[in-house]
């Protein structure tokens, strides 16, 4: 199997497993790590930004089925985030986990503000109340959960420093 | 495998981006009837899978916890019927120190069923056994399963009409095995029976087994109360309950054990014995079956 469909594989299942299993364990009203966006960051930050994005539109699209009012927001979402942390990983500085975290957290934080803008910009909900009550917490959250997930990744040899 | 998405130029990396965004949009864009068919499409395709897997797993954790918590309730069960068993024994011990329980054993005689009359007022038949029986009227005649009348008129030391527990008018008193409430029991059709006087609140389901009871019945008024049957002969099972609103009584229907189309070899009941209880055997139907088969086999040549 090629590292690539190992590594995609290994990733939709942390997602999947992440969020229907342990994000339900970890949620503190309305903050919660977002597993499949830690996936889709791994995921860019092993493969590249095309992989990233492609990953993170069809996580999103699993995600949506489940909302079908917001059907194509989280794709648009995370395949922004996927291409956004594709890009980044050149400048990515590997084993420092403040980093890390960082990263996930600020690309956390942009994806739940998009997520926001559309749902304000159609009326079903505000923009900056829940911005800095839910979804930056829950940013901060997800770049914490995401920096042993980034390291074990690093240890199963999924992120391609060479690249 | 070819497939590699790592080697990508930035180009192809801006158009995965550029499609992607505007696939995204697209949906978003989309009527809301059409967004939630599409859901529901892609949901089938990509999630379907993993729901159905994820409610397997969960429906086996739940299923152990049910197991669990089963056999926790059959141990509790197992422990109230042992004592139950052990609280019956003394009641029968204590009965019988009174003088309260016949415990002599009865004796079952083999008789072949020679003739059947079918009358408007009775349904009888003539059986006939091998040797002399000391026949009493109402004495019991079964089956190996269970009670199908009683001795209507002796016809010579060896032969006696038996009225058929369905005949017209006949009337038993039984009771229930699990929760020993009493009623009457009365002939509807073919095999079926009523269960009368047995109150609207009390406690009977389906399934539950009928047998006779020693309690004498008195039917009119000023009636001498007939010849009771032994206590336990196994008579039928509960098939159907209802508590209709405007009576005080259910409605109870009992099935017969035995068959009274097919009535061959049937044994007379001789003594009366006690068949709920046997010496610390639990009231069970095959008490009276395994004499009745241990008598066959007997009198098979």
């Amino acid at each position: 199997m090629s590292r690539f469909l190992r590594t995609t594989l290994v990733l939709g299942l942390m997602a999947l497993l992440g969020d229907t299993l342990l994000a339900p364990l970890l949620t503190f009203g309305h903050i919660r790590p977002d597993f499949s966006l830690i996936a889709v960051v791994i995921l860019a930050l092993a493969e590249g930004a095309f992989a990233g994005t492609v990953g993170g539109f069809v996580l999103g699209l699993i995600i949506d089925t489940a909302s079908p009012d917001r059907l194509g927001l989280s794709s648009l979402a995370k395949s922004l985030a996927g291409f956004a942390a594709g890009r980044a990983r050149a400048r990515f500085n590997f084993g420092i986990p403040a980093v890390e975290g960082t990263t996930v957290a600020i690309l956390a934080l942009g994806h739940d503000a998009l997520h926001l803008l559309v749902l304000s910009w159609t009326g079903r909900s505000t923009f900056f109340e829940p911005l800095f009550t839910a979804a930056l917490p829950s940013a901060v959250f997800t770049g914490l959960v995401a920096i042993p997930l980034i390291r074990a990744a690093d240890l199963l040899g999924l992120l391609n420093r060479d690249d | 495998m070819g497939l590699n998405l790592a080697t990508h130029t930035r180009r192809s990396e801006n158009l995965a981006a550029a499609v992607c965004a505007a696939l995204a949009i697209g949906l978003l864009a989309l009527p809301s009837a059409d967004r939630i068919r599409v859901a529901g499409v892609l949901g089938t395709v990509l999630t379907g899978p993993y729901d159905r897997f994820a409610a397997f797993v969960a429906d086996v954790g739940r299923v152990r916890g049910e197991n669990a918590s089963l056999r926790a309730e059959v141990a509790a069960l197992r422990s109230e019927r042992e004592s139950a068993e052990r609280l019956r024994r003394e009641r029968d011990e204590l009965r019988q120190a009174l003088g309260l329980l016949d415990a002599a054993p009865a004796d079952l005689v083999p008789c072949e069923v020679q003739r059947r009359r079918v009358a408007a007022s009775a349904s009888l038949i003539l059986v006939r056994s091998v040797e002399a029986v000391a026949w009493e009227r109402y004495q019991p005649v079964i089956t190996v399963e269970g009670l199908v009348g009683r001795v209507h008129t002796p016809a010579g030391p060896s032969a006696a009409w038996v009225e058929l527990l369905n005949s017209p008018g006949v009337g038993v008193s039984c009771q229930l095995v699990r929760t020993g409430l009493p009623g009457i029991l009365h002939p509807l059709e073919g095999d079926e029976f009523d269960l009368a006087l047995v109150g609207r609140d009390e406690d009977v389901q389906v399934g539950d087994r009928v047998v006779t009871s020693d309690v004498g019945l008195l039917q009119g008024e000023a009636a001498a109360p007939q010849e009771t049957l032994p206590r336990g002969l196994p008579v039928g099972v509960v098939v159907d309950v209802e508590s209709p609103p405007e009576q005080l009584f259910k409605r109870i229907r009992v099935k017969s054990l035995a068959s009274f189309s097919r009535l061959d070899v049937v044994f007379a009941v001789v003594g009366r014995g006690d068949w709920l209880i046997a010496a610390g055997a639990p009231p069970d139907s095959t008490h009276a079956a395994d004499a009745a088969a241990g008598e066959t086999a007997e009198a098979q040549p």
